[in-house]
């Protein structure tokens, strides 16, 4: 007898900061499905970030690499179908799709059914056939060429103008401004994707996603027009909003009867300025990871993909709401170390139970903080981590958020903070004290935690008139925060040689000359940093002038060339308070990190003479306040290598509180001159980082947008 | 012009929260958004099911205590961007 729960395959829950539809599709079904319905994540590692967030999914399953062959991966699917009795597939990794479209008779024959393009279709209008579909549909698309053979690139690059965009067989794509950029990009993508790269012509213009789904008979069951209000460095969008253009929806319906096509499909557009038809970018085989929206639209596309490959689908089509927004904003988790392990070993595991509903509460008498730095934009910003952890005290008052864009995520988040404000983008010291003066002045806090590199010279300056008003920091003194920047940390270093840890070579670089003569210097490969933020790896010195232009692009005026050393990250968490001591001390060692270079998954493993030698080092550099030190463990030597010194939390402290150390209650403690007790992390957890949308309204958008600030109830 | 009537049209989305007076129009073709303050909220609302100038004119009137001749100005001040924006027609 078939159980009255369904049960759903899903893969594609990684991504990190690109994240993967996976987890948006098993959101969007959990909420909209109108019968109970069970959740398996399908994953090809044991790192699936957004599968590990509480209630995401029931139970995840591991899969042999789909290179090791059909054979392999049809013998997991069907055991897994055997065992957990799935009801449907849905694959959203574009490798993956013409595969699982291979094997969909024969693990339908199982009762695995799917709904998925032929590997025909998919091949048709892959990245190095859209030009030609494009031509004989006659569809706008950028200009566009493959280009095979790496050493032909300078020359087509040249040939082909610039601005362009370098992009990946399969994915990836990188703006290049020169053919040093366009020879690095195109280096970096083909290593990963292989088959050459293709370039293509920059569009300005406003973009847009149009995700539907394509019934078997080929017609559109449902489809959602998606505009990219926001969007980040990357070109991903941060802020979309589902639009009802007839334009766009009338080219999408274009295209979408051209493709011989069923299944779920996004189709990528942007409309130049002033142009009345859109240009086509990309077909891709699955949902959009933006594909949550729908669900908030009211037109929930997984859900009417599930509908339509169990055959239940209504006659009606249905139509999404305008208007409705999300904003990429990112959610955390601690894991049981021994359910990761248990995924690796035995390839399936249950679920994290879904989190308590969120439940702001103050404690009136506790401590009100205000906190810096709550954009997931293009990094994640520490400040969210902070509030989590504060959020995770006993004893807190009430939480502020202080953000600089209309972007920044953590401003929506009413779980978090009782209400948030923007703050002047602005250099000028004097702005920043009247802001938070005038916010001080109606919602009262009694310590501000800043959280941006960039700010913390500000708050420095203003840091006595803040305590005048009865607002306590916890920071260090300008000489310690100059002291441990980048250009100065490793060439002038307040301890030349540190216990339990080494200082790298490096060599201040003031032109792109000086930075290839460093590199000689130093011998391959180098790293080249900004001062404040960015790093580059260059193995030659056509790869440095790369990195040079890239750098110089992001404002730097000069960089910093260092021995690049391999091996495992880790990085040390502090607090030290005012008399330069750390009051509590935590060593992770990264599992996951993003091309960024930020950290998705974590594990505390205690080195207590690295976390010595750092103590010794703060001591001497006269810290006070959170602090971050990152380091590499050389691979052959086993050495320790300092990278960096942040001077604010770093944005995974959330995980402080997880383990019981909690570095931001700490933190808030010492900068009112209350005790902190010392406490010992927990062991066996690991830390999990995935992107999430949440949902906004465009009244708490506009709020923030032209009042600065928004009261969460 | 006076006693033409005027009514948004389909892709006009108005937002709002009583509470907190947020208001916002938005744009559904284009995702624009547009705060409005209170007397721009009063007249979407009116032009929702239409209204002449003369109405629009008479409600802000009634409402502020302002002058009719700055009324009416006002008026077909917010009714001239809002047809340059494509988002209202003339019923």
């Amino acid at each position: 007898m078939k159980p009255d729960k369904l049960r759903v395959a899903i893969s594609g829950f990684d991504g990190l900061d690109v994240p993967h539809p996976g987890g948006p599709v098993a959101r969007a079904l959990r909420e909209s499905w109108p019968g109970p319905i069970e959740i398996h994540a399908l994953g090809y590692d044991p790192f699936m970030t957004g599968a590990w967030m509480g209630g995401a999914a029931d139970e995840l399953h591991t899969l042999p690499d789909f290179t090791e062959g059909d054979a392999v991966l049809l013998e997991r699917l069907v055991a897994l179908t055997s065992r957990f009795g799935f009801d449907a597939f849905i694959p959203t990794l574009d490798l993956e799709i013409p595969v699982i479209a291979r094997l969909a008779g024969r693990l339908e024959a199982v009762g695995l059914r799917t709904l998925l393009p032929s590997p025909d279709a998919v091949y048709a209008t892959s990245k190095l056939r859209l030009p030609k579909f494009c031509h004989d549909h006659s569809i706008p698309t950028p200009r566009t060429i493959h280009v095979l053979d790496q050493g032909d690139l300078p020359l087509h690059a040249d040939q082909f103008g610039y601005p362009m965009f370098i992009k990946g067989t399969v994915a990836g794509a990188k703006r290049a401004a020169n053919v040093a950029q366009a020879t690095a990009a195109a280096r970096g993508l083909n290593r990963t994707w292989g088959g050459g790269v293709l370039l293509q012509e920059v569009i300005e213009g406003e973009e847009y996603n149009v995700a539907a789904v394509l019934a078997r008979d080929h017609s559109i069951s449902a489809m959602v027009s998606i505009k990219k209000v926001g969007v980040n460095e990357k070109g991903k969008g941060v802020m979309c909003t589902v639009v009802d253009d007839p334009a766009i929806e009338r080219h999408a319906v274009s295209v979408l009867e051209a493709l011989d096509w069923c299944g779920p499909v996004e189709l990528e557009f942007v409309l130049p300025k002033g142009a009345k038809a859109p240009s086509l970018i990309e077909v891709n085989c699955r949902f959009p990871s933006g594909i949550l929206l729908s669900h908030s639209a009211d037109c929930s596309l997984p859900a009417v993909l599930l509908e339509e490959i169990l055959g239940q689908r209504p006659g009606t089509r249905v139509k999404a709401r305008p208007g409705t927004s999300f904003v990429r904003d990112i959610a955390e988790t601690a894991v049981p170390l021994a359910q990761l392990d248990r995924l690796a070993r035995f390839g399936s595991v249950a679920g994290q139970a879904p989190a308590p509903t969120a439940n702001r509460r103050a404690d009136p008498d506790g401590l009100a903080v205000a906190v810096t730095g709550v954009s997931t934009l293009d990094v994640v910003n520490a400040g969210l981590g902070v509030a989590r952890a504060l959020r995770m005290a006993p004893d807190m008052g009430r939480l502020y958020g202080l953000g600089y864009g209309t972007y920044d995520s953590g401003l929506y988040r009413s779980e978090l903070f009782d209400a948030t404000f923007r703050l002047p983008a602005s250099d000028d010291p004097d702005a920043l004290y009247d802001r938070l003066a005038a916010i001080h002045g109606d919602n009262p806090f009694d310590v501000v935690v800043p959280s941006l590199d960039g700010e913390i010279p500000r708050f420095i300056e203003i840091a006595d008139r803040l305590e005048a008003l009865g607002v306590a920091t916890l920071l260090p003194s300008a000489e310690a925060f100059a002291r441990r920047g980048k250009d100065r940390v490793f060439t002038d270093p307040p301890v030349r040689e540190p216990a339990g840890f080494a200082i790298p070579d490096t060599i201040m670089a003031k032109s792109e000359v000086e930075a290839v003569e460093a590199s000689s210097a130093l011998g391959y490969p180098v790293v080249l940093k900004g001062v404040i933020s960015h790093a580059l790896p260059a193995q030659s010195a056509s790869e440095v002038r790369a990195a040079w232009s890239r750098l110089r692009e992001k404002g730097c005026a000069e960089a910093l060339v260092q021995r690049f050393v391999d091996g495992e990250r880790f990085a040390v968490s502090a607090v030290c308070d005012r008399a330069y001591e750390p009051v509590t001390m935590l060593t992770i060692k990264k599992l996951r990190i993003c091309d960024r270079g930020s950290t998705w998954s974590a594990i505390g493993v205690p080195q207590p003479e690295l976390e010595a030698g750092f103590a010794d080092f703060l001591r001497a550099l006269r810290w006070v306040g959170p602090v971050e030190g990152e380091f590499i463990r050389d691979e052959l030597t086993e050495r320790f290598h300092l990278i960096e010194i942040n001077p604010r939390f770093t944005a995974w402290i959330a995980f402080s509180a997880h383990l019981g150390l909690n570095h931001p209650y700490a933190a808030v403690r010492a900068a009112r001159g209350l005790p902190v007790v010392a406490g010992t992390a927990a062991a066996d957890l690991v830390f999990v980082r995935s992107c999430e949308d949440a949902p906004i309204t465009n009244s708490a958008f506009a709020a923030i947008a032209t009042k600065g600030a928004l009261k969460h109830a | 012009m006076s006693g033409r009537s005027y009514a948004l049209n389909s892709r006009v989305a108005l937002e709002g929260d009583g509470d907190t007076e947020d208001h916002v129009l938005v744009d559904t073709h284009t995702a624009t958004l547009c705060a409005c303050n209170d007397a721009a909220w009063r007249i979407l609302f009116a032009l929702r099911s239409g209204a002449t100038v003369d109405d629009l004119v008479t409600q802000i009137e009634a409402e502020y205590e302002v002058a009719p001749d700055a009324a009416k100005a006002d008026v077909l001040d917010f009714i001239s961007r809002l047809s340059a924006m494509g988002l209202i027609d003339e019923a």
